[in-house]
C-alpha cells in the first residue's frame, strides 16, 4: 500500500515537475524578437517588394513564428514566485477559451456574411470559411501572451 | 478577505521590496495581496505571519461575502 502511494506520489512529482518547466529567461527576448522579424519580413515582401513567397517558405515561416511564440510562452519571467505562476495559468485558460470561442465563431459569422452577401448579388455561392491551425494557435499563444503582460501589470498597478 | 499588511508592514517600517525579499518573492505579488488581487498561498500567508510575528487569522480577515 504504501509502496503504492510512494509510486504515485513519484507519479505526481514528475507530473508537476514538467508542469513547472520553463525555458530560461533569455528565451523571452529570443522569442519576441523571433516573431517580430519574421511579421516584418512577410509584411515586408508582401507590400514592399509585391511578390508572393512559395507555400513551402510561407509554411516553414509559420511554424518558426509559433516556434518562437512558444519560446516566449514558456520562458522563465525575471522573477518567477507563486503569483507569476497564477498569472500564468490564468492567461493559458483565458486564452484557451477565447481560441474556441473564435474557431466556432468565425465561421459562422463567415457563412452569416455569406448568406447575406449572397442574397444581395443573388449568385447563389456559399463557401464554408475553413480555420487553419496556424491561425487557431496564433490566437491562442498570441492571446495568452497578451493576457500574461497585461493581468500581470493589473496585479503592480 | 481583506488584509492589514500594509499597516503591519508600516508598523515595522518595512517596504514593499524589503518584504517581498523577506520572504522570496516579487514586489508585484506584495502589491497585488495588498491590493487584494491576489490570494497568497498558505505556504506564503504563512511566511507573513513569521515576518510580523502575527498569526495568519490576524493578518487575513474574511469578510461576510467570503
Amino acid at each position: 500500500m504504501s509502496q503504492q502511494l510512494s509510486h504515485q506520489e513519484n507519479e505526481y512529482n514528475k507530473l508537476i515537475k514538467i508542469f513547472d518547466f520553463r525555458l530560461p529567461h533569455r528565451f523571452k527576448l529570443i522569442g519576441y524578437l523571433g516573431v517580430i522579424l519574421i511579421l516584418a519580413f512577410l509584411f515586408g515582401h508582401k507590400f514592399l517588394v509585391d511578390g508572393s513567397l512559395a507555400i513551402i517558405t510561407k509554411d516553414i515561416l509559420r511554424t518558426l513564428i509559433l516556434l518562437f511564440m512558444l519560446f516566449a510562452s514558456l520562458s522563465r519571467d525575471t522573477f518567477e514566485d507563486e503569483f507569476n505562476r497564477y498569472v500564468r495559468f490564468q492567461s493559458y485558460v483565458i486564452a484557451f477559451v477565447c481560441a474556441v470561442v473564435y474557431s466556432i465563431s468565425i465561421p459562422l459569422i463567415a457563412i452569416l456574411l455569406d448568406i447575406l452577401i449572397t442574397k444581395i448579388t443573388g449568385d447563389g455561392t456559399i463557401s464554408f470559411y475553413e480555420i487553419s491551425s496556424f491561425e487557431v494557435l496564433f490566437i491562442l499563444m498570441g492571446l495568452q501572451l497578451l493576457f500574461f503582460e497585461t493581468l500581470k501589470r493589473f496585479g503592480r498597478a | 478577505m481583506r488584509n492589514r499588511l500594509k499597516v503591519e508592514r508600516a508598523e515595522f517600517d518595512l517596504t514593499q521590496e524589503q518584504l517581498a525579499k523577506k520572504i522570496g518573492v516579487s514586489r508585484q505579488t506584495i502589491n497585488s495581496i495588498e491590493k487584494n488581487r491576489y490570494v497568497p498561498s498558505t505556504i506564503l500567508a504563512l511566511k507573513l505571519s513569521e515576518v510580523f510575528n502575527k498569526s495568519v487569522n490576524e493578518l487575513f480577515i474574511l469578510e461576510e461575502s467570503d
